[in-house]
């Protein structure tokens, strides 16, 4: 009898604990959900958002809701605070934020860009699982508490660029490509595969290269005219041919990035 | 009343100032979803990229000729603007003189290989190509990065 009580004792105990927990997780959601807003933190320039089919100033400290359309203007920016993740966007941007949302399995925030680049640093909150997407007309990245660069624009397509950490960038075409290091994202309209990841290094050396023996005014005269001339000393090929019956000394620094 | 007339552009300056920002993104918009721009969508743009006020074609076409990017060519404001009449603008403002064939034959194909070799035009279209909303908002967005107006 006395231990029937005492275990009917404990289930109530228990029945409060659960409940408590209940409404502590109650209270945290509705906290966080309180917490999900884009806010402007600073204006360059010109910079607009659209209501009622007009455009308007944005200003510092306005906060934005879901579906809100930016544009910057030319020599401008806006910087906006998407919770915890900064999104900076540049000049002659025109994006949107379709969805932001904070629920208890995690914060997911996707953006689209007519045209333009921004700039998005992008943070966990708390211990949350953080989905940050940002889709063009050709492909979508998606992003996990790291830096990216996204470009848009009719004739480049979409250029993805991750400083630090890990960004894949794909479509409903195929397309699915996982970006780490230096190496860049490029998918023009109208393409099916993305270029090379190091395009951009082709053909290219990362310091001017010259055959021996040019004097400083030569050098200058390449670099100013090779590119017309089709003598492009940039061009590292060029200078092995050269010199597969010399020597060349080179100096090399490489600095890795992390 | 002439104070009273003083005191009340004062107090709406700013009010015009943050107008004019709308308005100019408006006008950004407007021009990026034209299939075809026309030369007075090209000066307006240029306009805005040297943070100059938009006054209409014939006040943006002078603003452009005191800067030397408009010499004497003769602009009509609808007319489908070619991709090398924006290209020698573009070569004439950013000093392009390091393409050679362009330094001694400053013509508008020789405008456009100069704005490809940097980076500015898609070596894909020709000098004679007309250019929509989007591809003008591009070319005038790498010229300003080029200028060191805006940030890449």
């Amino acid at each position: 009898m006395f231990r029937e009580g005492k275990k009917c004792e404990k289930e109530d105990g228990m029945k409060h604990l659960i409940s408590i927990t209940g409404v502590v997780i109650a209270v945290l959601f509705i906290a966080g959900m309180a917490f999900a807003e884009i806010r402007v933190i600073s204006v360059k320039g010109d910079a607009a958002y659209k209501k009622s089919g007009r455009w308007l100033d944005l200003r510092k400290g306005q906060k934005l809701g879901d579906g809100t359309l930016i544009s910057t203007g030319a020599g401008s920016r806006a910087v906006l605070a998407v919770d915890k993740s900064m999104l900076r966007v540049k000049q002659l941007t025109t994006m949107k934020v379709y969805a932001h949302k904070i629920t208890k399995k995690g914060s997911n925030t996707h953006v689209g860009i007519k045209y333009g680049s921004i700039n998005a640093r992008i943070k966990r909150v708390g211990k949350l699982k953080t989905k940050f997407k940002v889709s063009t007309p050709v492909a979508t990245s998606s992003v996990r508490g790291t830096e990216e660069n996204i470009f848009y624009g009719v004739r480049t397509g979409m250029l993805v660029h991750a400083p630090s950490g890990t960004v894949w960038a794909g479509n409903n075409k195929g397309v699915f490509t996982r970006l780490t290091g230096n190496r860049k994202f490029n998918l023009p309209a109208g393409k099916g595969a993305p270029r090379p990841l190091l395009w951009w290094l082709q053909d290219k050396s990362w310091i001017p290269i010259y055959p021996d023996n040019l004097t400083d005014a030569e050098k200058d005269f390449f670099g100013n005219f090779g590119g017309d001339l089709g003598a492009e000393p940039q061009n590292p090929g060029d200078v092995l041919d050269q010199q597969l019956e010399g020597m060349a000394s080179v100096n090399l620094i490489i600095e890795w990035i992390n | 009343m002439r104070k009273v007339q003083i005191l009340l552009v004062i107090l709406l300056f700013p009010a015009i100032l943050f107008a004019q920002g709308a308005a100019n993104v408006t006008l950004i918009n407007q021009i990026a979803d034209k299939p075809v721009v026309n030369t007075g969508d090209a000066v307006s743009m240029f306009v805005l990229i040297l943070d100059e006020r938009n006054r209409g074609f014939d006040a943006n076409v002078a603003t452009l000729t005191k800067r030397n990017i408009v010499k004497d060519e003769k602009l009509s404001e609808n007319d489908p603007i070619r991709q090398g009449q924006l290209a020698r603008m573009i070569a004439r403002y950013l000093d392009l003189n390091d393409s050679l064939m362009y330094f001694l034959i400053p013509s508008n194909r020789y405008a456009f290989r100069a704005c490809v070799a940097n980076n500015i035009m898609a070596h894909d279209g020709g000098e004679w190509n007309l250019l929509s909303g989007g591809e003008l908002i591009e070319i005038m967005s790498k010229v300003s990065v080029l200028a060191g107006g805006g940030e890449e």
